[in-house]
């Protein structure tokens, strides 16, 4: 699969969010902060549970921790325009899947 | 649309005085106003205090000063912050120095010292009563100065460009028109007194004056000397001051649509209730001055004129302000009986159902935000103060922690060798104070004393927790003992804290009663503050200290759960950047740039994460201070309530809530917003001993939820002043930011930043915390919600399991811990590294705030 195009992409979100308009303003995300703390990968992460349920089952360690590989084109992040407050706009995001389904919502 | 803040700013310990600062943000930008400047000498602090409200340093611009009347301590130090450039200023509307001063030449010309003081002091507040002889020898040399720094004053805002309209001046009624059309924004109108009133005034005071110099000079004739002159002359019946309250500005600011209350009602020393001066032009302006306050009433806040005094805001002024939601009091924090006036308190109280006070003179600095559909103060402690001054009033019996001496201002401390110091902050009003000391004997000659243990007691697994617990029989004092969640037995805590920073924001003293009651409770607690150290630690520095000294703990013995004590600005959180490192770099731009966070949130989990493998290894809590002693001692102390009834409110498009508030003991439906608004509810709806919350939350500001009354419309759903005052229990908020304890999101923030923590008044989650809550779950980033058709998406999950742990009896800080690890079984198999950095975000910000257990 190929990630969707513009024109797609709104599509789906007529679809599935009558009156939804997308924030066409372009937004740079700043670098993350140097201080910032990383999360673990997945295989990681699964490491440490495997090993603190074998602790508290005292069973033995799963040796199949290792996740499977990451699928990029499983979904679509897309900022929405809302009416805020007062009337302000505000933005809001929302994963959706391929076919239009809404996956997450900001909120 | 417009809101204002209102800093009713702290005066020092003089009588009387006022300063106000007023922000306001509109659609054109932000308005700044000061109104007087407190007494001469409250220079430095008031440059402090901008500093707080406006952030950086000196100078400070605003927009328009307002000197209400020309008494010393209401210009105060204006004219020397003006000198020093510490303040610049565009539009000035000031007392004509003709009106307010007298016509200089025919007053001071030729007169004795003591005559021409005793007349600068008999214009100003009766001081004479308050202060001893000294004082007063001071306050004269100030008030008989001033009009030359006044002057001084108008000449230096001239040079700098500034507008002045004198008022009180009939040439400058243009100058007055165009001021007041330059602030319409800010719906700027002055009510009076008119320009008849004013000379009638300034005529007044004229006669008196010229009388005041005639007797003094008679006396000196007599053969009195300098002192006795003056003397004579203060103890006259020729007091002039009251003539000078009569040319206070009274003026309003209006931010709202004509039928909301965003009115802000300012009277100098108006004395709307009796202007003690029987004069037919001055009585008819002050009925018609009290029908002008009546006709715009009612307000979201008025400044009770006059310190609070009974000739200024009696019955007659009460009931022309109507159901007004705020008045403010300005104060030095004095023992001053009459300012506020016993009776202006007791009318206070009778209206205590629609009005609520604050007052200077007991809470220093405070702040009353007004937006056109709320008013708020802050701090919450500020408000409804009504002990009287007297000169007998009571001092608080504060408890010193006497084992661990250290710097209270990040300043060294070096006690001489063989004794330990003892600092006591003494409040400014104080008028006794009992100490209590119990004494050990000494440690014999040749041995080692015995020092206490970098971080609390180091036998504490010796001692069963139940048998070191307080016992208020046995206590050589019978005041009640403040102990850390009322006294129940909450298993092995480790406390953290900064007590040095965390005593800046809550009194040292105050850090000093928490640390008693930290280890009166047979806690431990790990102080990172550093004696000696006056410069701000880096953020990582602490960290790691905190990091390293609890897997120490852990290794002796266990601990149930980590409470830190303080905000971020005490002990800093982690920033934790939630998208995962094996996520393509195209991808990662693709995320951060449409989460509003950057996907980077704070989280206090990696204090609780010993191997550093990305999940918490044990509970943990954040009580934060909210800058606000009480409100921290509140939270502390937090215990469960007797009945579990549940209230909720969701978003009407959030409908996999409904399944998990099912869960949840009691019959209460789930209210839906929209339809379900703001207006339609009391704040008895929401008091509950389980509260859930899943609305949509803004990260700058917290005081407020909304629901959607259509797909992506919001309405306000929820309001901090529609949150209960007790009988909190548990509450799990599924908002956006719902549980930021500061007003910096983690992707603004940089090392070395300053980051200033919330207040009460400021935060929802805050004001669950402050009506009794054990905890307030929730997150410190945007929060992603499941879609109907798929609850087990995005954050679905971890609410379903959090509110069955609660359910099941767990400690809330414990339930989160369960369930974030139930959580993270589902994050490792998910493959779509955008649902991946949305479920890691949700795992690292999920916090609890609050004791916790």
């Amino acid at each position: 699969m190929a990630k969707l195009t513009q024109e797609q992409l709104r599509e789906l979100i007529a679809k599935s969010t009558p009156n939804a308009e997308i924030d066409e303003t372009p937004r740079s995300a700043k670098k993350p902060p140097s201080s910032a703390v990383h999360v673990p990968n997945r295989a990681d992460l699964s490491t440490k549970i495997a090993k603190t349920r074998q602790a508290l089952d005292a069973g033995t360690l799963d040796a199949d921790v290792e996740p499977a590989p990451l699928d990029d084109d499983q979904s679509e992040i897309v900022s929405l325009r809302t009416e805020g407050p007062a009337g302000a706009p505000q933005n809001r995001t929302v994963l959706m899947s391929k076919d239009g389904e809404i996956l997450a919502e900001q909120g | 649309m417009a809101s204002a803040r209102i800093h009713l700013l702290d005066i020092g310990t003089k009588p009387y005085g006022d300063c106000l600062v007023l922000r306001f943000e509109t659609d054109d930008g932000p308005v700044s106003v000061i109104v007087d400047g407190g007494h001469s000498s409250d220079r430095k602090e008031l440059v402090d205090q901008f500093g707080d409200i406006f952030g950086g340093a000196p100078p400070f611009d605003f927009d328009l000063m307002i000197i209400s009347h020309g008494h010393l301590d209401h210009i105060g130090a204006l004219p020397q912050l003006i000198k020093d450039n510490d303040i610049r200023v565009k539009h000035a509307l000031i007392p004509d120095p003709d009106m307010t001063f007298g016509p200089a030449a025919d007053i001071d010309a030729g007169l004795p010292d003591e005559v021409a003081q005793a007349v600068a002091v008999l214009r100003e507040e009766p001081v004479h009563e308050l202060l001893d002889s000294a004082a007063v020898e001071a306050f004269a040399l100030d008030a008989i100065s001033t009009r030359t720094r006044y002057n001084q004053m108008i000449e230096n805002l001239e040079q700098h460009g500034c507008k002045i309209a004198l008022f009180g001046n009939s040439a400058a009624s243009d100058a007055q028109t165009e001021l007041v059309d330059s602030f319409a924004k800010v719906g700027f109108k002055l009510l009076g007194p008119s320009q008849s009133a004013l000379d009638r005034t300034a005529s007044l005071l004229f006669d008196a004056q010229n009388d005041a110099i005639a007797a003094g000079i008679a006396l000196v004739d007599e053969g009195l000397d300098g002192l006795e002159t003056f003397d004579g002359l203060l103890d006259a019946e020729s007091r002039a001051g009251n003539l000078v309250n009569a040319q206070s500005v009274v003026c309003m600011f209006d931010i709202a649509a004509p039928h909301a209350l965003g009115r802000i009602l300012l009277g100098g020393d108006y004395q709307f209730e009796d202007l003690d001066r029987n004069d037919d032009i001055l009585e008819a302006e002050r009925l018609r001055l009290l029908g002008e306050v009546r006709e715009h009433a009612p307000y979201a806040f008025a400044k009770l004129s006059h310190h609070g005094s009974e000739n200024a805001s009696g019955a007659d002024f009460f009931d022309a302000i109507g159901e007004t939601k705020v008045v403010g009091i300005c104060s030095g924090k004095t023992d001053d009986p009459n300012h506020p006036d016993p009776e202006t308190i007791q009318l206070l109280e009778g209206h205590s159902g629609t009005t609520s006070w604050v007052r200077t003179d007991r809470s220093g600095h405070v702040k009353v935000s007004v937006t056109p559909s709320k008013t708020f103060v802050s701090p919450l402690s500020a408000k409804n103060i009504s002990e009287p001054n007297t000169s007998d009033a009571v001092t608080p019996i504060v408890e010193m922690v006497a084992p661990e001496p250290r710097s209270t201002a990040h300043e060294p401390v070096s006690p001489p060798a063989g004794s330990d110091t003892i600092r006591f902050e003494i409040p400014a009003r104080a008028s006794s104070m009992t100490v209590h000391f119990d004494l050990a004997p000494a440690t014999p000659t040749g041995t080692t004393p015995e020092r206490p243990a970098p971080f609390g007691p180091p036998s504490r697994p010796e001692i069963p927790i139940s048998d070191r617990r307080p016992d208020a029989d046995t206590s050589p004092s019978s005041a009640p003992i403040f102990q850390i969640g009322a006294g129940r037995k909450l298993g092995h805590l480790l406390f953290v804290t900064d007590t040095a920073r965390l005593g800046d924001n809550i009194g040292p003293n105050v850090v000093a009663t928490i640390v008693n009651a930290v280890k009166g409770g047979g806690y431990d607690i790990c102080d990172v503050s550093r004696e000696g150290v006056t410069t701000p630690r880096p953020a990582d520095e602490i960290r790691e200290e905190i990091r390293a000294h609890i897997e120490n703990r852990l290794n002796e013995y266990p601990v149930s759960q980590v409470v830190i004590v303080g905000g971020y600005d005490v002990v800093p959180a982690h920033q934790i950047d939630a998208i995962a490192p094996e996520t393509p770099e195209e991808t990662k731009r693709e995320l951060r740039e449409n989460d509003p966070d950057d996907f980077i949130v704070w989280s206090d989990d990696p204090y609780v994460d010993v191997d550093r493998e990305g999940l918490p290894d044990l509970p943990i809590s954040r009580v934060p201070d909210g800058h606000d002693a009480l409100f921290t001692l509140t939270v502390l102390q937090a215990e469960p309530t007797n009945t579990p009834v549940r209230q909720g409110i969701r978003n009407q498009f959030r409908p996999f809530v409904e399944p998990i508030f099912d869960l949840l003991p009691g019959k209460a439906q789930l209210r839906v917003s929209g339809p379900t608004a703001s207006t339609d509810l009391r704040s008895t709806d929401l008091q509950g001993g389980r509260v859930y919350l899943l609305l949509h939350g803004m990260h700058n500001d917290a005081r407020i939820f909304y629901g959607e009354r259509e797909p992506l419309k919001l309405v306000e759903a929820v309001s901090l002043d529609l949150i209960p005052t007790d009988g909190i229990d548990i509450a799990v908020l599924g908002c956006c930011w719902g549980a930021l304890p500061a007003s910096t999101i983690a992707a603004d923030w940089r090392p070395g930043q300053r980051l200033a923590g919330r207040v009460p008044d400021q935060s929802i989650a805050f004001g669950l915390l402050a009506a009794g809550a054990r905890a307030v779950i929730g997150c410190t980033g945007a929060h992603y919600s499941p879609p109907q058709a798929n609850p087990e998406a995005a954050s679905g999950p971890l609410h379903r399991t959090l509110w069955r742990g609660i359910n099941d009896d767990k400690s809330p800080a414990q339930a989160l811990f369960d369930a974030k690890w139930d959580y993270a079984d589902s994050v490792v198999k998910l493959t779509d590294p955008k649902a991946l950095a949305i479920a890691y975000k949700t795992l690292s910000q999920f916090t609890c705030l609050g004791l916790g257990c």
